[in-house]
């Protein structure tokens, strides 16, 4: 909106500044309420977990300062660092494997009959609550579940999926809940690119692989990049999926499976008797906040193109 | 914690909300005079409207209004309620009454110095029996509920037990021949080929056994000491090592149900009930949370945990915060659900075990309400509970590790050590 009435201001000037003016204050007027709300819901918010995470708070007595001291222990406390990693682990490896997926489902089925039907099934876990997947996902992969069953049929030894795999397990469930999403934008997105291309494309002699590097990926671009934004902010607030392995309500789910969201938590409201402990889950919220805006940043450094009209 | 934003304006309310509370609330409740018509207090539960333990709360509460004119205001916040009381606590806008159990209560009211003393009310004539609320049965708990000062925090209504359930039905001279120690219930095991199930996803469940064995060993107070400990040193001492190579047998002997560190709660406990293993060491919930997945005949039975003087045990049970406007009332409900008559339908009707040793317990918990009756009790998970995030980022990690046999005892003691260390370097 502020580009439009950019060019506007550009275009009118001849006939005097008061037009621009008023749709200035017009503007101003127009998002002022948006800006507040976003201010005092967002902004504010957290600006304020920046400053409680210099203290020791249980979120009921007076908070008492700690300085830079949560962010020191942050750094040495094991149990955040795997997190951390396990955080890391879902952004980089996970998006990876995602984006893979989509691609390939989308060369695969671009030219499916019943593609659409196909899109559908797999779209369909993300109209479900993860935390029901999740538990479904946990009885697939337990001992002598659906998994194990269907290894030992073709007569392989089965590990200890949950025992010793949990995170490997949790880190596949999400794959398979969030790859419909992005097969479903991006399918959205190449069905907008006129068939001609493709047929063009054919008669030079293209295979699918050259038509997806010359065709379907330059002119889906710039989906691709608000794609993987997507991704990694949604993949660093990923809660729910992790946290229904805890067993019961009260119980949570195995450290090495906590990502930071479950830490955070944890150091919260968590738990069977929860820890109330307000400074330090802040501060590793600040992490995780800078974090995603670091790679936010990174990523749209990287993947920034101008789009192709056509 | 985005909750925590900005709490200077809500204290400026609180404030205030606390003077006008405290004008209108002259001469009433705060000085123990009787209160002025009408009157109400409000009441946040930890039991969902459909439970059966709201059933018997309303009735209760009904009958309290009828004879006291006070009407109550109640709140069925469900097993959350005091998560969602913390908030309330900073703002100052807090209910009258809450309950949960007494570990829980600690956490969220106790350690923050937000509850209010209830030795008054333990002191108080339960109306028309002639005994105080104290005698009539929750005193026998006082260890569990306890400040630092000695004083009280919680009137406990409900307790509960740990033992070694079993079905009574296939293993009928059980009742009648408990194995007195270790060596006598790992001999049982052995001579039926028994297995036990475990749902050792939940790192606390898992810990049950290697906690009672400690306590049974060392005595009580004695686990949260080692857990305590700075340096982690103390889990590698001579005396600590019988009960860890107990622990140990019983990990790599097989004993465990297949499946135990394999599953996803509660399918390990419901594959027990259905018959496919034989002991669960549980709590008393274990009937209720079992019974859709037990066949006809299957009698509840449960085994005292082998050697141990003393019984783990757990209260539910109403607190008061300090900063309640209508505690007075909220007191005087407590006192009266104290009677015989209003409890009595939690163990008819909810099934539960419940304070007074004189309402005889549903006959699935009998086992377990007899040894609250005959032994000391001492706190669940020995109160490792209490230590904020030990449990969950430092013992039940490598326990688990250690039950399923992937670790020794002494490396276990190692380990722990370690961790401890530093979870207490970093909470210090």
């Amino acid at each position: 909106m502020a580009v439009l009435v950019r060019e506007h201001a550009r275009l009118h000037r001849p006939h005097g500044p008061s037009i621009s003016r008023q749709r200035r204050r017009a503007f101003l007027v127009l998002t002022l309420p948006a800006v507040i709300l976003y201010t005092i819901f967002f902004v504010g918010p957290t600006l304020a977990s920046f400053w409680v995470s210099l203290h020791a708070w249980d979120g009921v007595t007076e908070m008492r300062w700690r300085g830079l001291g949560n962010y020191a222990l942050l750094l040495e406390d094991e149990v955040f660092l795997a997190a951390f990693r396990n955080t890391l682990a879902i952004l980089l490896a996970g998006g990876l494997l995602v984006f893979l997926l989509s691609f390939a489902l989308l060369l695969g089925m671009r030219a499916m009959a019943g593609r659409r039907f196909a899109r559908s099934v797999i779209f369909f876990p993300n109209i479900i609550a993860p935390i029901v997947l999740s538990v479904l996902w946990g009885f697939l992969f337990s001992t002598g579940g659906l998994v194990d069953a269907a290894l030992s049929g073709m007569g392989l030894d089965p590990p200890n999926w949950l025992g010793d795999h949990l995170f490997l397990v949790i880190f596949l469930g999400l794959i398979w809940t969030h790859t419909g999403f992005y097969v479903t934008i991006l399918m959205a997105a190449t069905d907008r690119i006129p068939r001609y291309f493709y047929e063009a494309a054919e008669l030079d002699g293209a295979g699918p692989l050259q038509q997806f590097r010359h065709i379907t990926m330059p002119l889906t671009w710039d989906v691709v990049s608000t794609a993987a934004v997507i991704w990694t902010i949604s993949s660093l607030k990923v809660f729910d999926f992790i946290y229904a392995f805890g067993g019961t309500s009260n119980d949570l789910p195995p450290i090495h499976t906590w990502n930071t969201a479950v830490f955070i938590y944890a150091q919260t409201f968590g738990g069977r008797v929860p820890a109330y402990s307000f400074g330090y889950a802040s501060a590793s919220a600040v992490v995780t906040l800078v974090s995603i805006v670091i790679f936010v940043l990174l990523l749209r450094r990287v993947i920034r193109r101008d789009p192709i009209q056509f | 914690m985005r909750r925590s934003v900005s709490h200077r304006s809500p204290r400026a309310v609180a404030i205030l909300m606390a003077a006008a509370v405290a004008v209108s609330a002259c001469g009433t409740d705060t000085d123990g005079t009787e209160p002025a018509a009408p009157q109400q207090f409000t009441y946040w539960s930890m039991w969902e409207e459909n439970e059966p333990q709201a059933t018997v709360i309303k009735d209760a509460i009904a009958a309290f209004t009828k004879e006291s004119g006070v009407q109550v205001k109640v709140e069925w916040q469900g097993r959350k309620v005091l998560q969602k009381l913390t908030p309330a606590l900073r703002s100052g806008d807090v209910p009258d009454l809450v309950d949960q159990d007494g570990n829980s209560i600690r956490g969220a009211m106790v350690s923050n110095g937000q509850n209010r003393d209830m030795s008054a009310v333990m002191a108080t004539q339960v109306p028309g029996e002639g005994k105080t609320v104290a005698e009539v049965g929750p005193g026998r708990y006082l260890d569990l509920i306890i400040d630092a000062a000695g004083k009280p925090f919680l009137v406990p209504y409900e307790a509960l037990g740990y033992g070694i359930f079993y079905n009574g039905a296939k293993h009928p001279e059980l009742a009648t021949k408990a194995p007195a120690t270790w060596d006598d219930f790992i001999a049982m095991l052995d001579d039926r080929k028994a297995k036990v199930a475990l749902d050792g996803d939940i790192g606390s469940y898992a810990a049950l056994w290697t906690i009672h064995a400690l306590g049974a060993e060392l005595g009580p107070g004695k686990v949260k000491e080692l857990a305590a400990d700075k340096t982690g040193q103390a889990w590698s001492a001579p005396q600590v090592r019988p009960a860890l190579e107990r622990i140990e047998k019983l990990a790599k002997g097989g004993y465990f149900a297949p499946g135990s560190f394999g599953s996803k709660f509660p399918a390990m406990q419901e594959k027990w009930a259905a018959g496919q293993a034989d002991f669960l060491l549980m709590g008393s919930w274990a009937p209720s949370e079992t019974q859709k997945s037990a066949p006809q005949g299957f009698q509840y039975r449960a085994l005292p945990f082998p050697g141990a003087a003393s019984v783990q045990a757990a209260v539910i049970g109403f607190a008061v915060p300090k900063r309640a406007a209508h505690a007075a009332a909220a007191e005087r409900f407590i006192t009266s659900f104290m009677k015989k008559e209003r409890m009595q339908g939690l163990a008819t009707v909810a099934l539960n075990i419940t304070t007074r040793p004189d309402i005889p317990a549903p006959e699935q918990l009998a086992d377990i309400a007899r040894q609250l009756t005959d032994k000391p009790v001492t706190p669940f998970y020995e109160g490792l509970d209490t230590l904020g995030t030990y449990p969950v980022e430092v013992f039940e990690p490598t326990h688990t590790e250690f039950l399923s046999g992937k670790i020794t005892a002494a490396e276990f003691a190692t380990k722990l050590g370690e961790k401890q260390a530093a979870f207490w370097k970093k909470n210090s």
